[in-house]
């Protein structure tokens, strides 16, 4: 999954990407909020969730929120910041975030919070994703072939779960490249291929089915 | 000792001064008035002494008569055991008989002499029994007139008597002012200036929680990072990224312990003032507090450039400066992009010093710096607890805080700091 870290404090902000990177999130870190906000009205930028503090030097927070929001963006947007009090917390949801994280959280929380808007994203209810033989939990990060538990990299485990999110759903290499890297991560050019290649060498061959010209998809 | 009780001695003291001298007044009044009476009935017994031509003997002690013939002889005495001398001067004299004090009159007629003569003792004792007489009833109502005036004060202090009560019946932290309008108005103005003493007191308090306030949520930062970067530790199985993480988690340590150091010194600053002053090298200072930012300013990959030139030393605890300029360091350091340089200057006009901490991040926009205030949006950029900290602390030294945008630059902020000079 893809996402997008607004925070100006750079501890807070390594933590973070190295917490959720750990887990196979591919984490675009911003630290200036007038930047944040060009990436974000930017469409091409295909990020999944938004982690947002509101306290940023050259724009706030919360006049972020509400450009996002007025421009039509619906991606889910979390807010992580140190602003506790009540009439904060109900700024910040009426312009537009999806959840309020106030700090110090632990990393646990925060992700167990991007895994239930993500769900609540994809209009699902049920935590696991599942195919017929697969089943992928997120909260775990397990992924069970037939019952039986398969031991992914990070980043194999972040193709897998992208495909899964809508199971039959063609997936291009663009695609799955903007998911599963960041934009500092230096991309091989055949990386999505062998990342596919070591999968399919795990999770069986005809479980991801190869789609000439336009993508891949995970057998229903 | 009470105001009531105060007033009840010392009125009852006055009272019983003033009474017992105007009895002493009074009592020898009247005895010399009675005194006098007396004198006017001897007088009288010998004109009618004089008037009778048969003398019979009587039986009053009190007062003797004696009458001669023109020729000296005895004609008459009302007592004869007593002789009084003959021949004595006309008018009142005193004589002694036997050893007893007499007051006699004597008066010559045509055809006779009379003398008439009363004993002093007897006299003064008339004399005393008027005085007491008249006194006594006055010397009973001494006691009664303090009584009045105890009730009196008594009646008359109630409403200082209620406002205390008011006061001891307070909540510890009530900050509701005093209901003066029953209070008599000599002591009106001491409740009003309880009343404002209570206003400031509650300012005090509101800016006390008011910091705790910022503290708490200057403290949130650190916190989460601490707690990121403890969740991360287990993450990575390559030990020099995990060494890495450890040392993430120092930093961010030795980051909240900076702030705890920062938050206590301003927590102190009422205490500040009882501690030892001292005559400070103020460039000196600047140079200690550019060396303690040094590693942040690196790590931030900004450059800090120091030009102190004030040449002076201002009495104060040195304690004081490092608060100040450490916050405005840390905020320009924060603000500044990277790259850029943070700049502090001091100069002295000698009358004071000041100096200026300059960063190329964002300025005060659009606002007039003459307006600024604290909650100004441009001031907001040296947010709740930095700002609440060099405020506190300049203040107290009689300095005063300017913030401008650059001008010799696309952007940033100046903070200008002046503090008077020791002794001038």
């Amino acid at each position: 999954m893809r996402v997008l870290l607004v925070e100006d404090d750079p501890m807070i902000g390594a933590s973070l990407v190295r917490g959720l990177s750990d887990h196979g999130y591919a984490v675009d870190w911003i630290r200036d909020g007038a930047e944040a906000q060009s990436r974000l009205l930017d469409t091409e930028e295909p990020f999944q969730m938004v982690l947002l503090d509101l306290g940023l030097p050259s724009t706030d927070g919360l006049e972020l929120l509400t450009a996002v929001r007025r421009s039509g963006s619906e991606v889910p947007i979390l807010v992580i910041t140190a602003r506790g009090k009540l009439d904060n917390r109900v700024a910040g949801l009426d312009r537009g975030a999806d959840d309020y994280l106030i700090k110090p959280f632990e990393l646990p929380e925060l992700e167990a919070r991007m895994r239930a808007l993500a769900r609540r994203r994809e209009g699902r209810a049920t935590p696991q994703l599942k195919t017929a033989h697969l089943t992928l939990d997120p909260a775990l990060r397990a992924v069970l072939k037939d019952e039986t538990v398969l031991h992914l990299s990070a980043k194999e485990y972040a193709v897998l779960h992208a495909l899964m999110v809508r199971p039959g759903a063609v997936l291009s290499r663009a695609q799955l490249e903007s998911q599963i890297y960041s934009w500092c991560d230096t991309i091989e050019s055949n990386a999505v291929d062998f990342l596919l290649h070591k999968l399919r060498q795990k999770i069986g061959a005809e479980q991801i089915e190869n789609v000439r010209n336009l993508g891949w998809r995970v057998h229903t | 000792m009470s105001l009531r009780r105060r007033l009840v001695i010392s009125m009852c003291a006055a009272i019983l001064l003033v009474g017992l001298a105007g009895a002493v007044v009074a009592y020898f009044e009247i005895s010399h008035q009675t005194k006098r009476l007396l004198d006017g009935q001897l007088r009288q017994v010998a004109a009618v002494v004089a008037s009778r031509t048969i003398l019979q003997p009587h039986s009053d002690d009190a007062i003797q008569v004696e009458v001669w013939n023109l020729d000296g002889s005895r004609r008459y005495t009302s007592n004869p055991a007593l002789q009084l001398v003959h021949r004595q001067l006309p008018g009142f004299s005193q004589i002694v008989i036997d050893g007893e004090p007499y007051r006699i009159f004597m008066e010559d007629f045509p055809d006779r002499s009379v003398a008439v003569a009363q004993a002093v003792d007897a006299r003064d004792d008339q004399a005393e029994g008027a005085a007491l007489a008249a006194l006594t009833p006055a010397l009973l109502m001494l006691p009664v007139l303090a009584l009045v005036m105890t009730a009196l004060v008594s009646v008359l202090l109630r409403p200082v008597r209620e406002a205390a009560q008011v006061v001891a019946e307070r909540q510890p932290l009530s900050s509701e002012p005093l209901n003066i309008a029953r209070l008599p108005r000599e002591i009106a103005p001491l409740v009003e200036e309880i009343n404002r003493l209570l206003e400031r007191q509650q300012a005090a308090l509101e800016e006390e929680s008011a910091f705790l306030i910022d503290a708490a949520h200057a403290l949130r930062t650190p916190l989460a990072a601490l707690q990121l970067q403890f969740d991360v530790l287990d993450g990575s199985p390559d030990p020099v990224e995990r060494n890495s993480r450890l040392a993430a988690l120092r930093a961010g340590i030795r980051r909240a312990a900076r702030l705890s150091e920062q938050l206590l010194a301003v927590a102190r600053t009422p205490g500040f003032a009882t501690e030892q002053l001292e005559h400070v090298d103020f460039d000196a200072i600047l140079q200690e507090t550019c060396d303690l930012y040094r590693a942040i300013a690196e790590d931030a990959h900004v450059q800090l450039r120091l030009s102190a030139e004030s040449g002076v030393s201002l009495h104060c605890n040195p304690r004081d400066l490092l608060v100040i300029f450490g916050n405005l360091l840390d905020n320009a350091i924060h603000f500044a992009p990277r790259g850029s340089i943070v700049e502090i200057a001091s100069t002295s006009d000698g009358v004071t010093a000041s100096a200026e901490v300059r960063d190329c991040g964002p300025g005060v926009s659009g606002r007039e710096p003459k307006n600024l205030s604290v909650r100004a949006g441009g001031i907001e950029r040296l947010g709740g607890f930095g700002l609440r900290a060099v405020q506190n602390v300049t203040a107290r030294l009689g300095g005063q805080i300017k913030m401008l945008t650059r001008t010799d630059q696309a952007s940033g902020l100046v903070v200008r700091i002046t503090l008077p000079i020791a002794g001038s």
